[in-house]
C-alpha cells in the first residue's frame, strides 16, 4: 500500500513534468548560465580544478533552489496536499514521494550541468564518471533535505526572501563537502573522506528532514 | 526574587571572570612554544560564549522535539528563548574571534574550517529567527520553529567536528600545558560557569517576556 502510494505520487509528478517541463527547464537554463559565467570569469587552464568544482556546485545549488521552489509552489497553489490528506495519506509519505520525484527531475538537471562543466572547464573524460558519482550523492542530499526549508519558508509573509535564505543555509554543509569531494576527484585523488562526509550529511540531514516532514506538512 | 538573585549572581561571576582572565591567568603559548600575545585572553570570553551557545542550541533541539511530541506552548517559549540567547552568544563568538585573529594572524577573517562552519551556524540560526518572526499564526510559528530548531542543530556537530573533518589550518592549537596549567583551566571553567549563569538568567528573562505577549 505504502509503496503503491509513493509510486503513484512520483508517477503523477513525473507525468506533469514531461508535459510542462516547468520544474526542470528553468533549472537547466539557470545552471547552464551560471556555468557559462564562471567559465568566462575563470578560463580553463588559467585556474585549478577547484574553480570548476565550485562553479559546478554553485550552478547546481541555484538551479535546485529554483526547481524546489517551483515544485513546492505547484503543490501549494493546487491544494494537492490537502486533497491527499483528505484521502488519509500520511504527510511523511507525501514528502518522501516529493523528494523522490524531485531527485528524478534533478537527474535531468544535473546531467547537462555536469556535461557543460566538463566541456567548459576541459575536465578529462576519465574523471567525469567519478564526478557524476559525487553529483549524484549531493543530489540525493539536496532532494531529501531541500523541500523542508522551502515548505517552512512558504508559510512566511516574506517567503520570496526567506525561502532561498533558509534553503541556502541548510545546503551549505552539502555544498562545502560536495565541492571538496569534487575537487578531490578532479585532482585524481579518488573518492576522498569529503565524499564520505557528504554521504554522512545525506544520511543525517536528509533523514532528519524526512522525520520532521510530517510535523511541518500537517496543515 | 529568584530572577534578581540570578541577575546579581551572574553579574558577580562575570566580573570575577574578567578579573581572573586579565590578572590571574598566565601568558599563553601554543604547541610550538610561540607566545600568543595578550589579545589571546579574549579566549576566556570567546570559548565560554561558544560552549554556552551550543548548550542553548542543544536545549532548543531537545525542547523542539518535546514541542513536536506534546504541543505545549511552554515548550515553544523555551525553544524560542534558547534560540535567541544562543544566537546572541554566537554573535559574541563571531565578534570576539576576529579581534584576536587580527592580533595573531594579521587578518580579521580567514576561510578556515572552524571559522567558516561557525559562520554557517550563525547564518542558519539567524534564518531561523527571521522565520519565526515572519509567521503570524501562533500554532504554525511554534511548529515550524520547533522543526527548524531540530534541523538546524545538525550544524552544531559540524562546527565541533570541523577541525577533524577538514583539518585545522590556523585555528590555535593549544600547547601541552595549556589545559594542564591549573590557572588557565580554572579561569576557563570559571568563565564558562559565569556565562552559564548569565545564559540561564537571559533565557528565563526572555521566557518571561514571551509569556507576557
Amino acid at each position: 500500500m505504502t509503496f503503491r502510494v509513493v509510486r503513484a505520487m512520483i508517477g503523477k509528478d513525473l507525468l506533469r513534468e514531461t508535459r510542462t517541463g516547468e520544474v526542470v527547464l528553468g533549472g537547466v537554463g539557470l545552471s547552464l548560465t551560471v556555468i557559462l559565467i564562471f567559465a568566462f570569469a575563470f578560463p580553463a587552464g588559467a585556474v585549478g580544478y577547484e574553480h570548476a568544482a565550485a562553479a559546478l556546485w554553485v550552478a547546481i545549488l541555484v538551479a535546485t533552489q529554483v526547481s524546489l521552489s517551483r515544485s513546492v509552489e505547484i503543490e501549494r497553489s493546487n491544494g494537492r496536499l490537502e486533497t491527499l490528506r483528505s484521502l488519509g495519506i500520511d504527510p511523511g509519505l507525501f514528502y518522501l514521494a516529493k523528494s523522490c520525484s524531485l531527485f528524478a527531475s534533478m537527474l535531468l538537471l544535473l546531467l547537462p550541468t555536469l556535461l557543460a562543466c566538463a566541456f567548459f572547464f576541459q575536465i578529462p573524460a576519465g574523471q567525469v564518471p567519478g564526478l557524476a558519482g559525487v553529483v549524484l550523492l549531493g543530489g540525493v542530499g539536496l532532494a531529501l533535505a531541500g523541500p523542508l526549508p522551502v515548505w517552512l519558508g512558504s508559510a512566511s509573509k516574506i517567503r520570496e526572501v526567506l525561502t532561498p535564505m533558509l534553503s541556502f543555509v541548510i545546503f551549505i554543509p552539502f555544498l562545502i563537502t560536495a565541492v571538496m569531494a569534487s575537487r578531490d576527484i578532479l585532482e585524481g585523488n579518488g573518492f576522498s573522506s569529503a565524499g564520505m562526509t557528504l554521504a554522512a550529511f545525506d544520511f543525517v540531514v536528509g533523514g532528519t528532514a524526512l522525520l520532521l516532514a510530517p510535523a511541518v506538512l500537517e496543515d | 526574587m529568584v530572577e534578581r538573585f540570578l541577575k546579581f549572581f551572574a553579574g558577580v561571576l562575570l566580573l570575577t571572570g574578567i578579573f581572573l582572565a586579565l590578572e590571574y591567568s598566565p601568558p599563553f603559548y601554543d604547541s610550538d612554544g610561540k607566545y600568543l600575545g595578550e589579545a589571546f585572553r579574549i579566549f576566556f570570553m570567546h570559548v565560554p560564549a561558544a560552549w554556552n551557545s551550543f548548550l542553548c542550541f542543544l536545549a532548543a533541539f531537545v525542547a523542539g522535539i518535546g514541542y513536536l511530541i506534546n504541543r505545549k506552548p511552554s515548550w515553544d517559549i523555551f525553544v524560542a528563548s534558547c534560540l535567541e540567547v544562543g544566537w546572541v552568544l554566537a554573535c559574541l563568538v563571531i565578534v570576539s574571534g576576529p579581534i584576536w585573529a587580527r592580533a595573531a594572524w594579521g587578518a580579521y577573517w580567514t576561510w578556515e574550517p572552524r571559522l567558516t562552519s561557525f559562520l554557517v551556524l550563525w547564518l542558519v540560526y539567524l534564518a531561523g529567527l527571521i522565520l519565526r518572526g515572519s509567521i503570524e499564526d501562533r500554532e504554525t510559528r511554534a511548529r515550524f520553529t520547533a522543526a527548524y530548531a531540530v534541523l538546524a542543530f545538525a550544524t552544531v556537530p559540524i562546527v565541533v567536528l570541523s577541525i577533524h573533518l577538514w583539518g585545522a589550518k590556523n585555528h590555535p592549537k593549544p600547547g601541552p600545558d595549556f589545559f594542564g596549567d591549573p590557572r588557565i583551566r580554572a579561569t576557563l571553567f570559571f568563565n564558562t560557569f559565569a556565562f552559564l549563569a548569565a545564559t540561564v538568567y537571559l533565557v528565563g528573562k526572555r521566557m518571561k517576556l514571551e509569556r507576557s505577549r
